[in-house]
């Protein structure tokens, strides 16, 4: 038993001040920050026996019991989280090496200090602890949207920031109004007096908390920051806010609303998801830049996860997260690779790799069936999950989601198509690096995987979900009443 | 009672630069009063009119402890809150110097 939860964010602030202190013009930050993931990854590995045989892992820090003391609580649900935060860095790193040329140095501190703070806001147990490592991450973020130092980058870095300061003190807002009313900040302990003592106040609070995670997610109404971010920023970057920024938001409600709270705001996060797929679906399809593309089509699949949550269909809930992760990843190294190729993110001077390019292709091709939801792809299998929670519970919801589907294959294919074919005849043979194309076959195969062994996954995805939902274990490990 | 409507006031028209000013400065400064606005919601939880620091001598009854110290953990999560948003200050001036030193306004749009 190590600890991971303990170990994980030392390590990588040992590895932020390691890779600002060295020299500015050496060429081994890429290392340091590559080796930090991997002995992270190494260290959440390796507690993988304790957490299936205990369910819960929890670390006192300094040996205070909560509530005095923060606690740092780790179920199936953060664990998944995790090993999700580890893909996308490993990824985003992997097209880091070849997109970063400039101020390394800076570019993989601030990188650090960005997943220290997504590894802290998934692991802690501590509500005004989760705030602090939001704002860490945050605060890394808008450095790193400005890292270009282009005019767009700067005006748009300091837009996320006023935006996404203010978001992050409505957290803190909520955090007074719960910490007012319920006199504790640990998640089990407000858990265990949500039920006796919570009061307008505490709905208040959370109605608070929540809208400020959402900002994080970009879901429907604090959605506006991503687009132009993402089109600012380097790819690499842009995967770290798509992937991990949407499920550390997402994963935030859930344990907030479902473990923590145990309230009940169906329809209000139906109604925000309807808003999100659609919105997210139509913008997308009248772009015709590809990285506000992913953009907006990331902000769509964020409202299925989003109505899956609302059905109460919690399996849904994590299998589409896991989903959305991994069709992330691969669009993304798609999209370095052909941006890199064409010089431009405009789709309209793209096409005519379709020839010549079978692995690229039948990545994009995997990733795109997948992200339309068709058959034996992981898309379809979370969201048959979504459909039949909807029939069950509320038609209408699974009407606009088969809608939203069409559209998400309308844009998908005219992405695909513009690209690959277009009108142009042949536009040559891509280099793709070495490390880029094991990632993406890697991750493409994990899709078909997931998509045809779809019963096995569903009930995996039913456990991973249930040790969220259980409280009375929750509350009674993190509080140490076993 | 008094600092629950000053934190309001203050939260008010801190939410106001942020949404209605253009100037990017002013921005900033409406963040920082509607920060502040926050803190001094949190710091009136824990206070207590008369009230003593919370540190038990030796000579104190627990009793009298209990009913007239003030409660340390709001004072040390605005101590948190206000370092977080004083790097937050810096970076956003140190942005809006940089954006104005390339296109020379300091407007949003």
């Amino acid at each position: 038993m190590t600890y991971f939860n303990m170990i994980v964010p030392v390590l990588l602030a040992a590895v932020f001040f390691i890779t600002i202190t060295s020299g500015r013009h050496k060429h081994y930050h890429l290392s340091f920050a590559l080796g930090g993931v991997v002995l992270s990854a190494i260290f959440i590995l390796l507690d993988f026996s304790k957490i299936v045989s205990d369910k819960i892992m929890v670390y006192y820090q300094l040996g205070w019991k909560p509530p005095l003391g923060i606690t740092f609580s780790v179920d199936l649900l953060n664990y998944v989280v995790c090993l999700l935060l580890i893909f996308v860095a490993v990824s985003a790193l992997a097209i880091s090496r070849t997109e970063i040329r400039d101020d390394k140095r800076e570019f993989y501190a601030l990188f650090m200090l960005f997943l220290l703070g997504l590894f802290g806001a998934a692991m802690t147990g501590d509500i005004f602890n989760l705030f602090v490592f939001f704002e860490i991450f945050s605060i890394a973020s808008y450095a790193l949207v400005s890292y270009t130092g282009r005019k767009k980058a700067v005006l748009s870095s300091i837009k996320y920031l006023i935006m996404g300061s203010f978001s992050t003190s409505l957290i803190l807002l909520g955090i007074v109004f719960v910490y007012g009313s319920l006199g504790t900040l640990n998640m089990a302990d407000i858990a265990s007096k949500m039920a006796l003592s919570s009061t307008t106040a505490t709905i208040l609070g959370f109605g608070l908390l929540i809208s400020g995670f959402m900002f994080k997610a970009a879901i429907a109404p604090f959605h506006a920051w991503k687009p132009s971010v993402i089109r600012d920023t380097p790819l690499s970057l842009g995967l770290m806010f798509t992937a991990s920024g949407t499920i550390i938001g997402l994963y935030a409600i859930f344990r907030l609303v479902v473990t923590v709270g145990n309230l009940n705001l169906s329809g209000m996060l139906i109604a925000l998801s309807f808003v999100t797929m659609v919105l997210g679906a139509v913008l997308a399809l009248q772009t015709t830049n590809l990285k506000k593309l992913l953009a907006y089509s990331a902000i769509s699949q964020t409202g299925y996860v989003l109505l899956a949550f609302g059905l109460l269909s919690y399996a849904g809930f994590v299998y589409h997260m896991i989903n959305l992760v991994l069709i992330d990843i691969i669009l993304f190294i798609v999209a370095y690779v052909v941006i890199k190729h064409f010089g431009t993110s405009d789709l309209d001077k793209m096409g005519g790799l379709g020839v010549g390019n079978p692995v690229l292709f039948g990545s994009a091709l995997v990733a795109v069936s997948a992200l339309a939801g068709l058959p034996l792809f992981n898309g379809f299998s979370s969201k048959l999950l979504i459909y039949q929670a909807g029939i069950q519970v509320f038609p209408i919801a699974t009407l606009i989601a088969m809608l939203v589907s069409v559209l998400t294959l309308a844009y998908s294919s005219k992405m695909l198509n513009m690209i690959f074919f277009s009108n142009r005849k042949d536009s040559g043979v891509v280099n793709i690096d070495y490390d880029l194309k094991i990632i993406m076959v890697t991750i493409a195969v994990f899709c078909v995987v997931l998509g045809i062994f779809q019963g096995y996954f569903t009930g995996l995805m039913e456990i991973i979900a249930g040790s969220g939902l259980d409280r009375e274990l929750y509350i009674k490990t993190v509080l140490g009443l076993i | 009672m008094i600092t629950y409507v000053f934190s309001l006031i203050f939260v008010i028209i801190g939410v106001y630069a942020i949404a209605i000013k253009e100037n990017l400065i002013k921005k900033v400064i409406g963040l920082s009063i509607f920060t502040t606005g926050i803190h001094l919601l949190l710091i009136s939880l824990g206070y207590r009119f008369g009230g003593i620091a919370p540190i038990l001598l030796e000579n104190m009854g627990l009793s009298y402890f209990s009913t007239t110290a003030v409660d340390p953990l709001p004072q040390a999560l605005v101590l948190t809150s206000i370092v977080i948003e004083l790097s937050i200050t810096a970076l956003a001036l140190a942005l809006i110097i940089k954006n104005h030193k390339m296109i020379g306004t300091l407007e949003a749009s």
